[in-house]
């Protein structure tokens, strides 16, 4: 079948393809804003010398990463109306409803993983140098924020590069609560033109350049943090 | 409560005695057949890319790439829509869409496993060839036992990955766990976090049991000697 390359850089298309692209990026990002916030939580909370805080860190994660996306994603945007009138929850209505659930439930999710990429980071960094810190005087939380944080980079930049790339993609289930990202919008432009291929071949070649940039980036980064 | 009860026929089963069998049978199949192909697929393309001649090595690299560079859900569609329509072969939504996802997950493995071998030190090898060994022996004897055990954990929670995934089908009609759960929902409207917090419940215990075997699996290979500095590549 001959691809038809004018109607995919035709400019209806394209605009579409844009529109779509722009909302999978700032979802992308809130997203990852979010499961860096979740992450780090989960992390500190399964870190907690305290045994109930403890046991709700792990069960986060736990339960988050043994739930598949879609039943998550499905269960918060028909259930979080059956419990709280609009006007209860203003943030979460105002604007867009499902792309704020989608951010949220994205944002839940990807935060398990992340807290174990965070926890591991955080259990790399040698005791000795934790002890080390505490003998000389300083307390736990100047030992955490001058001795262990400043070493995380390096340690976890690997695994959250490839996180904010499942990130990216885990956006595209959000068209299965209606939201128009880019995947959603393929499929829109199919429907309209019966052009399934090129819409396909569009979105499937932004997607790819949009993956790649973002590899460059944690690559980028990751040497650079590398250097000291 | 009473809503899920009632149905659980058609949650077991899905509309068995009238149409194809679906419901939690057809999910659970769906991840047995999609993980043993997926195995297969990633086993195949993971050698592919250890290979010493390059363009078997490119083919295998440039193909994880791409598909690793698009969500899953873009994937199917390419396998579900246009795989019929470019290649005239008719397959079933259920055979292409297992097939598309084992290759999607399969290219995942590959990943791994070409990592886990890579990550065995090249000393090793040669203090293989060293001491008189041949090829096949090296490889089972001292590449081999050091990278399945480098594997396994990244190779389990993919394992567990996938059959969470397997609930994107739904999403293209096949009436699986999550679908039933989705038209259980349409239809009752009022209970949507009994039917999905059911739903993932269910979900929970097969992927978390498969975890917990997968941890009984690791802790078999500790007599393999470990592997430092294991990181998959992105």
């Amino acid at each position: 079948m001959p691809i038809d390359w004018e109607f995919i850089i035709s400019k209806g298309v394209l605009q579409q393809i844009a529109a779509g692209l722009w909302l999978t990026v700032i979802m992308s990002i809130s997203c990852c804003v979010g499961a860096l916030l979740f992450g780090a939580l989960g992390a500190l909370l399964q870190l907690s010398t305290s045994k109930w805080l403890r046991s709700i860190g792990q069960s986060y994660v736990t339960i988050f990463r043994n739930i598949p996306l879609l039943v998550v994603l499905f269960f918060f945007y028909f259930g979080v109306p059956t419990l709280a009138q609009p006007r209860q929850l203003p943030i979460l209505y105002s604007g867009s409803y499902e792309t704020n659930i989608a951010i949220l439930v994205i944002s839940l999710v990807s935060g398990a993983y992340m807290a174990e990429v965070i926890r591991a980071g955080i259990e790399a960094v040698p005791g000795g140098q934790i002890e080390a810190a505490l003998a000389s005087g300083i307390n736990k939380r100047q030992t955490f924020q001058h001795i262990i944080v400043p070493q995380l980079a390096p340690i976890i930049l690997p695994g959250m590069a490839s996180e904010v790339i499942n990130v990216t993609k885990s956006t595209a289930f959000s068209m299965a609560i209606g939201v128009k990202e880019l995947t959603s919008q393929g499929q829109q432009i199919e429907s309209a033109t019966f052009k399934g291929f090129e819409a396909m071949t569009a979105v499937t070649l932004t997607y790819l350049v949009l993956n790649g940039a973002i590899f460059a980036i944690m690559t980028a980064l990751e040497r650079s943090f590398g250097k000291k | 409560m009473p809503v899920i009860l009632e149905s659980w026929r058609y949650f077991l089963l899905g509309t068995y005695p009238q149409g194809p069998i679906g419901g939690l049978i057809l999910t659970v199949y769906l991840g047995v057949y999609t993980g043993a192909t997926a195995l297969a697929i990633g086993l195949t393309l993971g050698s592919m890319s250890l290979v010493p001649f390059p363009p078997i090595r490119w083919i295998a690299r440039v193909l994880v790439m791409l598909v690793r560079g698009i969500p899953s859900l873009v994937f199917l569609f390419w396998m579900y829509f246009l795989l019929p329509r470019l290649t005239g072969i008719d397959l079933s939504p259920f055979q292409s869409l297992s097939i598309g996802l084992a290759v999607y997950h399969g290219s995942y493995m590959a990943e791994d496993i070409r990592g886990g071998i890579q990550a065995v030190h090249r000393g090793q090898r040669e203090a293989g060839y060293a001491t008189g060994l041949g090829g096949l022996n090296i490889l089972h004897h001292i590449i081999l036992p050091q990278a399945v055990r480098a594997i396994i954990p990244a190779l389990v929670n993919r394992f567990v990955t996938l059959f969470m995934y397997t609930s994107v089908v739904a999403l293209f009609g096949v009436l699986d766990f999550m679908r039933i759960g989705v038209l259980l929902n349409d239809r009752s409207l009022i209970y949507p976090m009994q039917i999905f917090g059911f739903v993932g419940a269910v979900y929970f215990c097969f992927s978390y049991g498969l975890t917990r075997l997968g941890r009984k699996l690791e802790k078999r290979w500790q007599w393999a000697p470990k592997v430092h500095s294991f990181d998959t590549a992105v």
